[in-house]
């Protein structure tokens, strides 16, 4: 995998390069200059980025489509609080390990769940995403059950921005690296048939696996950080089915199975919403519905292969980078 | 024991009325492979439609005489408009265009209707034998459902329409072949499946309070009676839904109301992972 990897680096475009650098550049300039309400509001759009690139990884390359994956985030906030307050874990430790065990619990799902496939495992994710919710309700001596769970405060919204937009860049670059590598080649060739895939001799359950655990694990680091700075979340917050649908409409919109698009979509669905926000204030629910309507009809492989079309004439394949 | 026949009878009552709306649901998924995101919405329009009917002072189950063939063309115009063009796409698309036009429908009716609390109530207390309550206006609406229900089932089984649509179903292809159309096939499924899920609504309308959000709940309940009676199985849907509404009551006597909501997930998630043709399925 690793040689994969630097074969991979060597063909990068150097825009790419350029691209990682100067997002790099600006998360440190702006964490130590930029106003709190737009690190705020920076910080959400990387935690997007986030959650896209990772749902990309399981619904875009492998074709699964999750409609759980707020769980991951849910329990990635819940378990960093929760290792704090009740393990007395230093934070850095705490993020690390809500991360490495909600990845363990995506392990354990994984063999089931992923037998389903099509409708069947959308809903199946729904419905354990929901699960997880009534669970942490009611374990009250531990997650504070409806009431949710507090924290000290300790880190301000410039560092939380600061580590959510690193996680977000490396999540991205690291994608970007991986997409000539077996694993992700094979998630492709899962994508378009599993059985064919199953025959050439791909490992498909583990490789399906170990897709839905890399899904998992950086949703629940973005939790985490997302805990850390507001210092509170309710099950209510953390497992809110709109974060899933936001997700994947981001993505959708961005272009689906791209490396770009989970960035890109993002981008450009935040401005949108934060344009309809304030100029319809009343309305813009129902005209968020009238665009996704639109989207699906006229746009339904996003914002990435349409502009690719456009700078190259030819359609290109989903998954390319 | 007249405790446990009091709940038994109010749950049976309850899965008549869900049978109605996962009747819809099975059937467009069944037939059409949508998973129709929007379906609470219809059972939503459903209420304000009973309610509506309440303000002008007739009885409001007999808004499904004057409402039922509306709803059902609404659903023929979503299809010609909508619906149509994502047919064959891929699911996440209809999943994505349902769930668009699922928000659209809910927000212009908080726009247009404000999100309080209604209900449209219309008969009060309850009938009582030898210790066994039943509510009136449960009794009057879970056997309105039942009946429709097993004329929808009979209209399946017997009806030419029904065969027809029960073909397109089992084979698009060779159903065609033999000269039926499935395109109007589909269009007739989709309005089969709104006033369905409006006639529950009705119902439902007459029984608990609502807000435009009622759908959210209910789509969800759907969903599960869909999975554990067999996709596109009709029959299965009814008796999951009857089984559904008993295990909630149950759930909300003997232990917490708040429980008996995650009832429909627990149940998904079992049978996806034991049975994933349903109850009935033969897979």
């Amino acid at each position: 995998m690793l040689a994969d990897i630097i074969e991979n680096a060597k063909t990068l475009p150097r825009a790419w390069w350029i691209g990682i650098l100067a997002a790099v550049g600006f998360t440190l300039v702006y964490a130590q200059t930029g106003s709190p309400y737009y690190q705020s509001f920076l910080m959400s759009l990387a935690m997007y980025v986030v959650l896209c690139s990772s749902w990309n990884i399981i619904s875009g390359f492998a074709g699964y489509i999750s409609f759980g994956h707020v769980a991951f985030w849910g329990l990635g906030a819940y378990l960093t609080a929760i290792l704090i307050n009740n393990a007395a874990m230093p934070w850095p430790v705490a993020l690390i390990g809500a991360g490495v065990i909600t990845a363990a619990f995506a392990a354990l799902i994984s063999h089931p769940l992923l037998r389903l496939s099509g409708v069947y495992f959308a809903i199946a994710m729904l419905a354990m995403a929901e699960a997880v919710k009534v669970v942490v309700s009611y374990a009250r001596p531990i997650t504070g059950g409806g009431g949710g769970i507090y924290l000290r405060p300790l880190i301000g919204v410039d560092d939380a921005f600061l580590m959510m937009s690193l996680l977000a860049i490396v999540l991205v670059a690291m994608i970007a690296l991986m997409m000539k590598t077996r694993f992700i080649q094979s998630l492709l060739a899962i994508r378009n048939n599993e059985t064919a895939s199953d025959s050439l001799g791909i490992p498909t359950a583990r490789t399906k696996m170990f897709a839905l655990v890399t899904s998992a694990f950086f949703p629940a680091i973005a939790g985490g950080i997302y805990i850390l700075n507001t210092a509170f979340i309710d099950p209510k917050t953390a497992f809110d089915i709109s974060i899933t649908i936001n997700t994947i409409l981001m993505t959708v919109f961005g272009g689906i199975g791209t490396v770009l698009g989970p960035v890109l979509g993002p981008i450009a669905f935040m401005i949108l919403s934060e344009g309809l926000w304030t100029n319809f204030p009343f309305v813009h629910k129902a005209l968020l519905g009238v665009i996704i309507i639109l989207l699906v009809l006229f746009l339904p492989t996003g914002i990435v292969p349409a502009i690719r079309k456009v700078f190259t004439g030819r359609k290109v394949a989903r998954g390319t980078p | 024991m007249p405790e446990l026949l009091t709940i038994l009878i109010s749950g049976l009552l309850m899965g008549c009325i869900y049978a109605l709306l996962a009747g819809g649901l099975t059937l467009i998924w069944g037939v059409m492979g949508i998973v129709n995101l929007a379906h609470g919405e219809a059972l939503m329009l459903g209420c304000f439609a009973a309610l509506y009917f309440a303000a002008t002072g007739f009885v409001p189950p007999l808004a499904i005489v004057v409402f039922g063939p509306l709803f059902f063309l609404f659903g023929v115009l979503l299809y010609v408009t909508i619906i149509r063009r994502i047919v064959n796409a891929p699911e996440l698309m209809s999943l994505l265009l349902t769930f668009g036009l699922s928000i659209f429908i809910k927000n212009v009716a908080v726009l247009a209707w404000g999100g309080e609390l209604r209900i449209a109530s219309y008969l009060e207390g309850s009938f009582a034998f030898g210790g066994i309550y039943v509510s009136k206006a449960r009794l009057v609406a879970g056997l309105i459902a039942i009946t429709i229900s097993l004329g929808m089932y009979a209209f399946l089984r017997y009806a030419r329409q029904g065969q027809a649509i029960r073909a397109v179903a089992f084979n698009r292809r060779i159903a065609e072949q033999c000269g039926i159309n499935a395109n109007a096939i589909y269009m007739i499924v989709f309005g089969l499946g709104t006033a369905l899920a409006a006639a529950a609504g009705i119902l439902a309308g007459t029984i608990f309070a609502f807000t435009p959000l009622v759908g959210e709940q209910f789509i969800l309940k759907a969903f599960a009676i869909t999975v554990l009676g067999g996709m596109g199985n009709f029959l299965g849907a009814l008796i999951a839904a009857l089984l559904l509404g008993v295990i909630e009551q149950s759930v909300t006597y003997f232990i917490d109301a708040q429980i008996s909501a995650a009832a429909a997930f627990v149940i998904i998630i079992l049978t996806l992972l034991f049975r994933p043709q349903g109850i009935l399925g033969s897979r």
